[in-house]
């Protein structure tokens, strides 16, 4: 009778507040289920554990205030207290009341959204009873944690943006982890997967959090009769204010924080076959050809982390790409401390390794070419200098480094190897780079350009900012000046030298592919027109020229992001016709064409020029 | 005076603290990420909205904290005490909201600063300029912020509630009139608006924003000064009232939806959810159909279980099949699709092949156990390949390679893409899978013979659901079956290659630009190959498959752009077809700015 008591007072009490949330939930489920049927989900039961998934969480959180919160805000459980039943029964009682009313909702959605599409989908007896059984477990454990956290009193929005800012920050961490860890789990997986088998470990798991959160829940509501949690209601003093001020500004911009520290997954190329090579992994397919040029890699790498002392290597991932591909190696990926390389085989091998070697080190010393564009010629020139010169080509490097003499790079422009770069190309500023190794390599020894690489390239892919800033101060210069054995300006005189001294063959032939050819103009906010103002050069191939343009956004000292504007396109060598550039900043741009040099064996770029 | 300050700026203290403890946290967020990453004018807009949010919030809270609640509290006959005008505890209220603000103003902005300098940026005017528009805007939102959290603090905690009305308010504003959102607070200070190298700003919502804080100041100081009590005192009424229509305007917004929500499902669905349906059982099935269709429906009931039999066979499939077959349609983008253990497709001359495909996927997912789904970015290629395969090997109709071919012939066939299905998705035609796909179960058929696709499908669910990637699956599940992948790609591309050499000499070379201020877009192409060429649209990577758009040049060369590509940006393929049967060839998806 006093159960009976109880609860018709609570009906009367809470009858329009359940009414209320009723037809919120009506709603609500009228919207899941117009979003379901303008959607192709294949059951329309998505509509209501959607709405079970999405809602319930708000319906409960108000069923509870009603139930629990209420009563201890307006003081009316001192009433209750007084009453000659047991706080244990009527906290149970509460929930209890407000477990059937959440959970018929979820059921009544269920069971009514089955009932509309019975004529337009095949929905068995088993399916439907799992769907219930999974909307059912969803709801205990929400139910549960809520009424745990509804006896927290004041501290219990704190709970609540905590709980949030956790979950988000697993999430970061794994994504799966409303399947694998949380109380969502019952339902966090899509129909059209466990459709096909109940998920019992998932409902065993929302279980255990619902039994968890009842527990806590009914031990708070009963313990001492209920004046513990009672204690609870007071208003927040101003030193707790400080605390929840202080706790919700840094737990959520800890989430934030959280993908910088940690890398969610395992390494994910593990089931390749590793080729390396003592303190080197390189990963590849089975293919006989891939394997010796991983092999190598793997050696050469071993070898050059032996020479400089450092030899914390990523695992080098080489995957090959069956298509023409832009560059011999491409950078694909770094996750998981796997550096994914895909590679081109259509091109030698020798210059797949070094290529491979190339991207390892820039991996290494990536934050270099960023911060310090003046040493920038190490990272690119160390590959070919570490690996050597190809075997089948000897003088490609000389007669490379030559050319970039031969077409007036001065002293100034050598230890700028970006802007290099951009004016004569990659392939030749690698080999400006690896002749500036050599130079030092005759003045000073090979030990100095290893210790030389060792400061340079002993950086990792993780350098931070504060690292940059420290290496700032620390002067790189004075490393180059150190393994030179003379001053910068001193070194740049040898190198020019050194660059001169390098016989060009067909040096006539060269020469002309870098006539002052380009004229830039802006012809509106988003476009400019490139149009040549010279003959082209007979020697070349009109098809073999591209347009490169960099942008050169505000607050960069030098062009970035370059691409190319128009590949293969003869109408571009045209003195008639011209380019139109599309781009979407309103920052400057600037405009390069690039000739391929079959006596080069690579591209040769002229005529940068910058539009502001 | 400096007393009274004293005791207000000790009453913000917390507030000191979490400005403190989140610029901490904002210089840890800014040491992070690697310096190469770093663009300079990205280390401006990092972070940004996060920071800028919640550092609105926070001013927001202080500012509401302050005033009112000497009169709730009941401080103000303590104040009245005190030989100093009602004026001045206002002032020291006003600059106690002030010190952590700027603070936090400066703590940011010194941040931003070391960090460019850091980055080795010469401190140039630019730089100095693209700091000064963003403290300028930074300290916009916290004046704005606070200034209105002092006026809502006359409305207790349902300050908060009209804050947040109105944030979202403005934004809504924002999308539907994009010209307002340099006023939108949180949303205009994504990105700095740049002038070739020089940062630029607006002066319109300074001054808005300006003369509204100035007006909220000037309003909660009148309030302070006496009409305030009152406020308080009648609070509740007054609360009450607002709370009413705060909860009837709600109400009534929550019934205006409900009622589109209710009038979309009776008068457009409703036809469909009542039209009448029949069910038949077979050996293998359970069929459900329209009433309409029921001559359609059974002709393939018939055949139903004999081709369930014969792809068992050829598949290698030693398990029971039972599955549920509802004739009903598949949206939009599909023919048929296996979903949840079922097979939801359309009828129609292509439904028996339909059927086919479809069964293959449910035969695949058996043999693996159901792993496929766990590796499903993977082998879709794979699975869609196989369903392809058989649909041609049991089909009446003349096996049709010119997709795959052309796919080739414009460099987009690499078998290591293939495998990591939603990176290829980003860039590419994702149906291409399809034709791929098929492409390399021939290959492997050819290679290995009729049992390997079994045996590979058997070795993926052994794999199970491993967190690898594509290529180390496909590596894992051959190395099981002890076949060489390199073998089968190599003969994947050397039949691709064979394929393409009866496509004509020149594809379409197709170059697109925008016109009419981005309405269309004006198709060129070089190689003038008469082709038919198309565009098809998506707004992002995200967007559902089933909501992608195709328009077709014409003549003219001119595609439309559909108008649910609202946007300012939205992703765009050129494409090509060889005649009006094959599929059209699609090349990489690129990203349009209007």
């Amino acid at each position: 009778m006093r159960i009976l008591a109880l609860l018709v007072k609570e009906a009367v009490q809470h009858t329009g507040a359940m009414f209320g949330s009723t037809v919120m939930m009506v709603g609500m489920w009228m919207m899941a289920l117009s979003f379901a049927l303008n959607t192709e989900a294949s059951t329309l039961l998505t509509a209501a554990t959607g709405l079970v998934y999405y809602a319930m969480p708000l319906a409960i959180a108000y069923v509870l205030r009603r139930l629990v919160v209420l009563e201890y805000d307006q003081h009316t459980h001192d009433f209750l207290a007084g009453l000659p039943v047991s706080a244990f029964l009527h906290t149970a009682l509460k929930y209890v009341l407000g477990l059937g009313l959440v959970s018929a909702y979820g059921v009544v959605a269920v069971v009514i959204t089955a009932a509309i599409s019975s004529r337009q989908e095949l929905i068995s007896a088993r399916f439907l009873l799992q769907v219930n059984l999974q909307v059912l477990v969803y709801t205990f454990a929400w139910y549960g944690l809520t009424f745990a956290a509804a006896h927290l009193g004041r501290y219990r929005f704190t709970f609540w943006l905590l709980a949030i800012a956790l979950m988000l920050s697993l999430e970061q961490l794994d994504p799966d982890i409303y399947k694998d860890v949380l109380w969502h789990s019952a339902l966090a997986e899509s129909l059209d997967v466990t459709r096909l088998a109940v998920p019992w470990g998932a409902l065993a798991l929302s279980m255990a959090w619902g039994v968890a959160g009842t527990g806590i829940g009914m031990w708070l509501g009963s313990w001492q009769q209920g004046a513990l949690c009672a204690g609870w209601f007071t208003p927040m003093s101003s030193r707790e204010k400080t605390f929840l001020v202080l706790v919700v500004s840094v737990s959520w911009l800890s989430v934030d924080l959280i993908e910088y520290v940690y890398v969610a997954g395992g390494p994910s190329y593990t089931r390749m076959k590793d080729v390396g090579h003592a303190s080197v992994t390189v990963r590849t397919t089975a293919d006989p050809r891939l394997t010796a040029i991983g092999s190598h890699v793997a050696e050469r790498l071993h070898q050059f982390g032996v020479a400089v002392g450092d030899d914390s290597w990523p695992t080098i991932v080489l995957v090959p790409v069956l298509q023409d591909a832009d560059e011999d190696v491409h950078w694909r990926s770094f996750e998981h401390d796997e550096l994914v390389l895909e590679v081109d085989l259509d091109n030698r091998d020798h210059a797949l390794v070094t290529a491979v070697v190339y991207w390892a080190l820039q991996h290494r010393s990536r934050s270099m070419p960023a911060i310090r564009g003046d040493m920038a010629w190490v990272a690119y020139g160390a590959a070919s200098w570490w690996v050597g010169p190809d075997p089948l080509a000897p003088d490609l490097y000389p007669q490379r480094a030559g050319y970039a003499a031969l077409s007036g790079v001065d002293e100034g422009a050598l230890v700028d190897s970006l802007l290099l770069e951009q004016r004569v190309g990659p392939e030749i500023a690698e080999a400006v780079g690896w002749a500036g190794l050599s130079v030092i390599e005759q003045t000073s020894g090979r030990p100095a350009v290893e210790e030389l690489l060792g400061k340079v390239l002993r950086r990792r892919r993780s350098a931070r900012v504060l690292e940059a800033v420290r290496t700032d101060l620390s002067r790189p210069t004075a490393w180059m000046e150190r393994a030179a054995g003379t001053d910068v300006d001193g070194f740049r005189a040898d190198w020019a030298q050194a660059l001169k001294g390098y016989q060009v063959q067909h040096a006539a032939t060269l020469n002309a592919a870098r006539p002052e050819w380009g004229m830039l103009s802006r012809t509106s906010s988003e476009v400019a027109d490139v149009v040549l103002v010279s003959d082209w050069p007979g020697r070349f191939p009109k098809s073999d020229v591209e347009l490169f343009w960099f942008e050169v956004p505000a607050l960069h000292s030098r062009p970035l992001d370059y691409g190319p504007a128009s590949a293969k396109d003869e109408s571009i060598v045209m003195a008639t016709q011209s380019t139109p550039i599309s781009w979407d900043l309103r920052a400057p741009v600037a405009v390069t064409y690039a000739v391929h040099s079959d006596l080069l064996d690579c591209e040769l770029w002229s005529g940068l020029r910058v539009l502001r | 005076m400096m007393a009274l300050l004293l005791k207000e700026l000790d009453g913000v203290r917390a507030y000191m603290y979490a400005v403190l403890a989140s610029l901490v946290f904002v210089a840890l967020d800014h040491l992070f990420p690697e310096a190469a990453g770093w663009a300079r004018p990205e280390v401006l807009s990092h972070g940004v909205v996060d920071w800028v949010f919640l550092s609105g919030l926070l001013a927001f809270s202080l500012g509401h904290t302050l005033v009112a609640v000497e009169y709730t509290e009941g401080h103000i006959e303590f104040l009245d005490g005190l030989p100093v005008s009602r004026w001045q505890v206002f002032l020291s209220k006003v600059l106690a909201v002030c010190v952590p603000m700027t603070l936090l103003l400066v703590g940011t902005v010194t941040i931003k600063a070391l960090t460019l300098w850091g980055l080795g940026t010469p401190f140039s005017q630019v730089a100095v300029e693209a700091l000064f528009v963003y403290g300028l805007r930074l300290s916009l939102v916290l004046l704005a912020f606070s200034s209105l959290g002092l006026a809502a603090s006359w409305m207790g905690g349902l300050g908060w509630g009209v804050l947040f009305v109105m944030l979202f308010g403005l934004l809504i504003l924002s999308v539907a009139v994009p010209s307002t959102r340099p006023y939108v607070l949180v949303e205009s200070m994504h990105d700095i608006d740049w002038n070739g190298s020089r940062p630029v700003h607006q002066w319109g919502p300074v001054i808005v924003w300006g003369l509204i804080s100035a007006f909220s100041i000037t309003l909660s100081g009148l309030l302070f000064l006496g009409p305030g009590r009152w406020l308080v005192k009648e609070g509740s009424w007054s609360g009450a009232f607002v709370k009413f229509g705060g909860l009837g305007c709600g109400g009534l917004l929550f019934l205006l939806v409900l009622g589109i929500a209710s009038l979309d499902l009776a008068l457009v669905k409703a036809g469909q959810l009542m039209s009448p349906t029949e069910r038949v059982s077979t050996e293998h099935f359970r069929f459900l159909y329209n009433t309409a269709d029921k001559v359609e429906a059974e002709a393939l009931i018939a055949e139903a279980d004999a081709i369930c039999d014969t792809l068992a066979e050829q598949m290698g499939n030693d398990q029971p099949m039972y599955l549920e077959i509802e004739l009903l349609g598949a949206g939009r983008a599909h023919a048929g699709r296996f979903l949840g253990g079922k097979i939801r497709m359309a009828l129609g001359p292509e439904a028996r092949d339909t059927l086919i495909h479809e069964l293959a996927h449910a035969h695949a997912f058996a043999i693996s156990s159901w792993a496929v789904q766990h590796q499903f970015d993977h082998v879709r290629f794979f699975e869609e390949g196989l369903a392809s395969y058989y649909e041609g090997k049991n089909s009446d109709s003349n096996t049709d390679y010119r997709w795959a071919a052309g796919v080739w012939a414009t460099d987009q066939a690499r078998f290591d893409l293939l495998v990591e299905d939603s990176l290829r998705g980003e860039t590419h035609d994702s149906d291409q899978a399809y034709a791929l796909g098929e492409q390399f179960v021939l290959a492997l058929d050819q290679e290995y013979g009729s049992g390997a696709v079994a045996c590979v499908l058997r070795a993926v669910g052994d794999v199970g659901d491993a967190d690898i990637s594509g290529l180390s699956l496909w590596v894992e599940t051959f190395g099981r079956c002890d076949y060489d992948l390199d073998r089968v790609v190599a003969r994947y591309d050397s039949n691709l290659e064979e394929h393409a050499r009866s496509l004509p000499a020149d594809l379409p070379d197709i170059a697109g630009r925008m016109a009419l201020g981005g309405g269309r877009f004006l198709l060129t192409d070089r190689n003038e190959t008469g082709l038919e060429l198309l565009c098809r649209y998506r707004d992002s990577v995200d967007t559902e498959r089933f909501q992608w758009e195709v328009r077709s040049a014409g003549i003219s060369g001119v595609c439309g752009i559909p108008g649910t590509m609202s946007g300012s940006s939205f992703q765009v393929q050129f494409g090509f077809k060889l005649d009006s049967e094959a599929w059209p060839v699609f090349y990489p998806w690129t990203t349009s700015e209007r």
